[in-house]
């Protein structure tokens, strides 16, 4: 009987130890460098938003803006271009930008390109615009501190931001898709009670190197699927699906959408961390 | 007899030299199908996309420079079709989501980088769902698809520049206003290869017409209240540029691929 009693102790040992190593095994995953950066606020993200978001489309907007002389401000439509997106973290800042760039022969392009930046430090958040004139190369940064005002050239003004914004899950990554995109990896536990978390749910190899890991989130609503791809490794493209379901769990709408990844690695540009040197920051802060 | 046989090698010759051009001129411009615009505007009961689509039509037709497989635009909605089609593809996909292997879903043509999902969306290099654009193709004989899509119809008003100026001189402002209210329609317009789906060339255009009031002291010459004829003249405006855009891609070579 004693004896048995060792078997048995050594039989459920053997089978937790199994168990615990193949957890360990699931939960760990190709993905663990990534997700590792994100959680250390270590990182230099550089992507591509290829797919457009559903369209808004102008449903909501009537009034067209004339410039000087009737000179028509073509709307900026976002939803039309690939949008490339620069994120940088460090522990206590965080840059991002996003660029739409414009299709390549359209009359409508522009002479210059406009690239919105966001720049959090010391609690504080710094939106403005870089512009870039695409013939003579200058640069300028321009402010509005409202949506009716106009812009104010190369300066600023800061506001006040949560600490909360430079939390692993809040901080942006590029536009709201890449930010989810890239959030998917991230553990339950960084995200606060209710919101939604992915979970990881398979891998797998595909053909000349590539490999993939799998996420999803299933609700009431919808079951959204994230596929990361690596070549040997490296991450290089984000894919998701969408399916939207109605009460019955019947699919009755869908989304699909596409991140190239062109870099993701712990190197920093530090001097992304701080406003240009050409931007005056005009903010009004009270002496301490 | 000689003579004879020298008249009929000239007639001859000069009936293969006008056979060429006209020869020529059937190679260089595939058969091709227009179909009725998109209007993403929130004004698509309007119909500002038939009217639009007609006047276009009309001018290229006119041009005698296209091969069309029909006079009048197809009512065909390509964004609908488009819309069916992702939707049934989801819904064929669902017992792949219910069984966890997403290769089916991921690697299939759809998440490929060129692809569109909606059609506002294709510009020069993208493919649009072939599937619906080959059937579009094949249900009209027609290798080309041109197809556009109404992004804004709006208004805005401005002053007068050239008046503005005189401004700067003293007490001259409060005489001489100018204002001016414009009506535009902006639209894409592209031309997609039916069998690939692939948009080969796209342009943006706007097409608008304007309202004038000047204000002279206390009289106020024209007025900036839109009318039927403003709306008119703002779409047919739209067409115009659209249609010259089409045939200008034509005549340099870059609106069917090569």
């Amino acid at each position: 009987m004693h004896k048995n009693t060792k078997k048995y102790i050594c039989s459920i040992l053997a089978c937790a130890s199994l168990i615990f190593s193949f957890d360990t095994a699931w939960a760990a995953d190709k993905l663990d460098s990534y997700r590792d950066m994100l959680m250390s606020g270590k990182y230099t993200i550089e992507c591509e938003d290829i797919t457009p978001e559903p369209q808004l489309q102008n449903k909501d907007k009537f009034a067209i803006n004339f410039e000087w002389r009737g000179q028509i401000n073509l709307p900026i439509d976002n939803s039309k271009a690939v949008k490339h997106c620069l994120a940088v973290a460090s522990p206590d800042r965080n840059y991002m930008e996003i660029e739409v760039v414009r299709p390549i022969g359209n009359t409508a392009q522009r002479k210059d390109k406009w690239i919105d930046c966001q720049l959090i430090k010391n609690n504080e958040v710094f939106t403005y615009v870089r512009r870039e004139n695409l013939q003579n190369g200058k640069v300028d940064y321009l402010f509005k501190e409202s949506s009716n005002s106009y812009y104010k050239s190369n300066e600023v003004i800061a506001l006040n931001a949560s600490p909360d914004v430079l939390l692993p899950y809040a901080r942006e990554k590029g536009t709201k898709e890449v930010t989810r995109l890239v959030n998917a990896m991230l553990p339950a536990k960084v995200f606060p009670a209710g919101k939604e978390y992915y979970q990881k749910v398979a891998e797998g190899e595909l053909s000349e190197g590539i490999s993939y890991v799998d996420y999803r989130c299933s609700t009431a609503e919808s079951i959204n699927l994230v596929r990361y791809y690596l070549d040997n490794g490296k991450m290089t493209k984000i894919a998701s699906a969408i399916y939207v379901l109605n009460s019955a769990g019947e699919v009755v709408d869908g989304q699909r959408s596409l991140v190239k990844v062109l870099r993701f690695d712990t190197d920093v540009d530090e001097a992304m961390l701080d406003l240009p040197a050409k931007i005056k920051d005009k903010t009004k802060r009270e002496k301490k | 007899m000689m003579l004879k046989k020298y008249m009929a090698s000239f007639l001859s010759a000069v009936m293969l030299w006008g056979a060429v051009p006209a020869f020529a001129a059937e190679v260089e411009h595939p058969s091709c199908v227009m179909l009725k615009f998109d209007d993403a505007t929130r004004f698509a009961k309007v119909d500002t996309a038939g009217t639009l689509s007609e006047l276009i039509m009309e001018k290229l037709v006119n041009s005698g420079k296209f091969n069309f497989k029909e006079t009048k635009p197809m009512e065909t909605d390509m964004a609908q079709a488009l819309y069916e089609n992702r939707l049934a593809e989801f819904k064929a996909n669902k017992t792949a989501v219910d069984s966890g292997d997403y290769n089916g879903i991921f690697e299939s043509e759809e998440f490929g980088e060129n692809r569109v999902q909606a059609i506002d969306s294709a510009m020069v290099g993208k493919i649009v769902n072939p599937k619906v654009t080959k059937a579009m193709g094949e249900a009209t004989g027609a290798e080309y698809l041109l197809q556009g899509t109404i992004t804004n119809i709006g208004t805005g008003e401005y002053l007068n520049g050239n008046l503005v100026y005189l401004a700067f001189i003293p007490n001259v402002y409060n005489m001489f206003v100018g204002k001016n209210k414009g009506l535009a329609v902006i639209a894409d317009v592209r031309m997609i290869k039916a069998g690939t789906g692939e948009v080969i060339w796209q342009d943006t255009v706007v097409g608008r017409a304007d309202q004038y009031q000047y204000d002279v002291g206390l009289f106020k010459i024209g007025s900036l209240k839109l009318n039927n004829e403003t709306y008119f003249k703002a779409v047919n405006s739209a067409a115009e540029k659209v249609a010259s855009a089409v045939i200008e891609a034509a005549d340099k070579g870059v609106l069917f691929a090569k």
